[in-house]
């Protein structure tokens, strides 16, 4: 199992990589596509089956077809490497480094007493849609009025005329 | 359920919903979308004032609401009618979506001082700045208005993720996203064990949080962005967002730790000397006027971080009368620099003003004195109370280097007065007669003698509302 | 034996890397896909919160962070193309001012 998992891993690692140093947008696009597929898998993992399913669909068929879309009609083809060579992206790097040290340090140091809140883990559909219209109804809200705002807002910035 | 308490915000959705029809059916007819939009904010307004002192929990204890909360609704009101006051001189051709995100702005503003549960924080802290990034880029043709836009989005996005981080991290800790369950269970349990993991997340909390107060080290999009956006935006800008920034500080570091404050108070220590410090140092060589008031909003959040780091109940109100009497100030000397345009906002422009318009050259000293400091308006008293409450809880240092800043500052600020009374205009033109500006910076003026000499009954207002 | 540890370091190691992708590509579109590698890093460690810690709800919030993540993407790209007009590039220079 372990094993898997850290194949998985490794692939994951390097779909990400290959968006990061990607020089053609759209083969970036498509290892990005590769990423989400290996992200599915540690749902399916985790016997989440629903996420894993919904994260597919939505990530691999909805988002990845937009970016490829507006890859296409901005023309975005093989472009000169648009790396920030400079020393502030350097000490950024740096930074994020020891940062993410410091997270795994510090969430390793306490994680160690980690109780289980209930008997059961509920991954069904149902069980995920009880908690979300008892305990995350108002979230839910928020996120409707947050899709209605990006809806907008995209419609705003991408129509023709001002 | 209590769905009740949120009455203010299904009134402004309904009315969020309405704009866009009305849009839809009447294109850009301005007046009349703007004036919905302030009959639904004044609506959503009496309800809240009428619920006032209706304290109670709602939504599965996602939500938590207080007469507390409530005096932040009442900037976040003030904020968004002047904003849309200013709004029908200013834009001449826009539309009508502008109100509709100024509507959500107010509603994830509204809900971010509410809600008692890390993740509803951070989906109204979305709401919020996708709302903000609608108003910053509604003259999107304009390549200045494209590029704040662009770097606010990513910027914002970026931090967004490290708050979210912090926030499952937390969960990860306390099991828990809920504020009130956290705080409880750190006054159970107590922090041995998880220390090194509690830091950890405030770090990344932090940083979130930061980029909303545009604090060091996520300042570097706010001079960019007010340069950029449209005047009218970037007063709201610096009111409204900025006081929902302080209500989550205090909602999360002081509620949800309250149990241990001297785990956060390093942090936000050093964060408050280095904004404070750094606004003002980089204000000083700057000749926009524009640009100048984005380094200041930068010093003025720092000195509201100090009360912060003066944990007791009358720095809370002095965090919300410094934020009351910000919003009038920075309107006021948004309305001005509307009236002289935005694309004319450098010193030089400003030179010789008392003489082709005296009474806006008046006004537009008595807010840069305002900001300064100095007595018999409200920035004096806001900064008197700040400090005061920084000294009663021996934080003497602190307050020294407010005393530094504020002299630092008073450079800066006055300079704009010498400029407008000392030096000769290049070229005299005349300012066209904006009613709407007008009477924006008239209850920007009353308000800030009105906070400056009665303060007291103000102050206890908002001192029995904790 | 597979932790909830193992989760938590991959994650990690993920959100650091789309966090380089933002600072270190100047394309808007690259920045975009980073950042969608840091919120869906994020998720990683949340789907072992659920398993380790038997609970649902974090499930729950896997799918409101990919709402979160769509809008991103759809303003995001939006923005791009309104750039592309005005610009003509979707180049960002995130640190360096609007002038001098």
């Amino acid at each position: 199992m372990k094993v898997i998992f850290y194949v998985n891993a490794f692939f994951s690692l390097v779909f990400a990589l290959g968006v990061l140093f990607g020089k053609n947008p759209l083969r970036s696009a498509l290892s990005l596509l590769l990423f989400f597929i290996s992200i599915s898998l540690y749902f399916f993992f985790a016997g989440s089956d629903y996420l894993g399913f919904v994260q597919i669909i939505v990530y691999a068929g909805g988002i990845i077809v937009l970016i490829a879309f507006v890859i296409i009609i901005l023309g975005l083809r093989r472009e000169s490497p648009d790396f920030d060579i400079s020393l502030r992206s350097f000490v950024g790097i740096i930074l994020l480094a020891l940062f993410a040290l410091g997270v795994l340090y510090g969430m390793g140091k306490s994680i160690l007493h980690f109780v289980p809140q209930s008997p059961y883990f509920d991954t069904s559909v149902a069980g995920i849609g009880d908690a979300i219209f008892s305990r995350y109804l108002l979230p839910f809200e928020v996120a409707s009025i947050l899709l209605l705002v990006g809806v907008v807002l995209a419609f705003i910035f991408a129509k023709k005329e001002v | 359920m209590n769905a009740h308490i949120l009455l203010p915000e299904i009134i402004l959705s309904i009315t969020a919903a309405l704009v866009l029809i009305i849009e839809f059916l009447t294109p850009r007819r301005l007046q009349f979308i703007g004036t919905v939009t302030i009959l639904g904010i004044l609506l959503a307004l009496f309800y809240d004032l009428s619920m006032f002192r209706n304290a109670g929990i709602g939504f599965y204890g996602m939500v938590k609401v207080g007469p507390f909360d409530r005096m932040f609704d009442l900037i976040f009101f003030i904020g968004a009618i002047l904003l849309i006051l200013l709004s029908f001189d200013y834009f001449v051709e826009i539309s009508g979506e502008f109100y509709f995100f100024l509507i959500t702005s107010l509603i994830g503003m509204m809900l971010l001082a509410k809600s008692s549960d890390l993740f509803m924080l951070f989906l109204s802290l979305e709401t919020l700045s996708f709302s903000l990034l609608g108003l910053i880029g509604i003259l999107k043709r304009k390549e200045f208005v494209a590029e704040a836009t662009l770097k606010y989005f990513v910027l914002a996005a970026f931090s967004s993720a490290f708050f979210l981080f912090g926030i499952i991290l937390t969960y990860v800790i306390f099991q828990t996203t809920n504020i009130s369950e956290i705080s409880n269970k750190l006054f159970a349990a107590g922090l041995t064990g998880i220390k090194p993991g509690i830091i950890v997340t405030l770090v990344l909390l932090t940083v979130g949080l930061a980029f909303k107060i545009a604090a060091i080290p996520f300042h570097m999009w706010t001079p960019d962005v007010y340069e950029g956006a449209p005047a009218p935006v970037v007063a709201f800008l610096s009111a409204g967002p900025k006081a929902a920034g302080f209500a989550i500080i205090l909602k999360t570091l002081l509620s949800g730790y309250q149990a241990h404050p001297e785990i956060w108070k390093g942090i936000v220590t050093y964060l408050a000397v280095f904004t404070m410090f750094w606004g003002n140092l980089a204000a000083l060589k700057t000749r926009n006027l524009k640009r100048m008031l984005a380094y200041s909003t930068i010093a003025h959040a720092g000195y509201v971080l100090v009360a912060i780091v003066s944990v007791n109940q009358e720095a809370y109100a002095a965090i919300v009368f410094y934020m009351l009497s910000y919003t009038f100030m920075v309107f006021g000397a948004f309305a001005i620099i509307s009236m002289i345009g935005d694309s004319h906002s450098n010193l030089e422009d400003y030179a010789g003003l008392s003489r082709t318009s005296p009474l806006l050259a008046f006004m537009m000293a008595i807010f840069m004195i305002s900001m300064t400091g100095i007595p018999t308006t409200s920035g004096f008293i806001s900064k008197f109370y700040v400090f005061m409450s920084a000294a009663k809880t021996n934080h003497i240092w602190l307050v020294i280097f407010g005393f530094i800043n504020g002299a630092i500052s008073a450079y800066y600020y006055l300079r704009v007065v010498v400029y407008m009374y000392m030096m000769d205009a290049r070229e005299e033109h005349a300012v066209p007669y904006f009613p709407f500006l007008r009477s924006v910076m008239w209850i920007a003026v009353i308000f800030i003698f009105y906070l400056g000499l009665f303060p007291q009954k103000v102050f206890e207002i908002i001192v029995s509302t904790l | 034996m597979l932790g909830f540890g193992d989760y938590l370091l991959v994650s990690v190691i993920l959100f650091f890397v789309g966090a380089i992708g933002v600072i270190f590509r100047r394309n808007l579109i690259y920045i975009l896909m980073s950042l969608e590698i840091m919120l869906n890093s994020i998720n990683i460690t949340l789907i072992g919160l659920a398993r380790y810690s038997r609970d649902t709800n974090p499930q729950v919030l896997i799918l409101f962070i990919l709402v979160v993540a769509a809008v991103e993407v759809a303003v995001g790209l939006g923005i791009a193309i309104n750039l592309m007009r005005v610009k003509g590039t979707v180049d960002v220079d995130l640190f360096k001012s609007l002038k001098g």
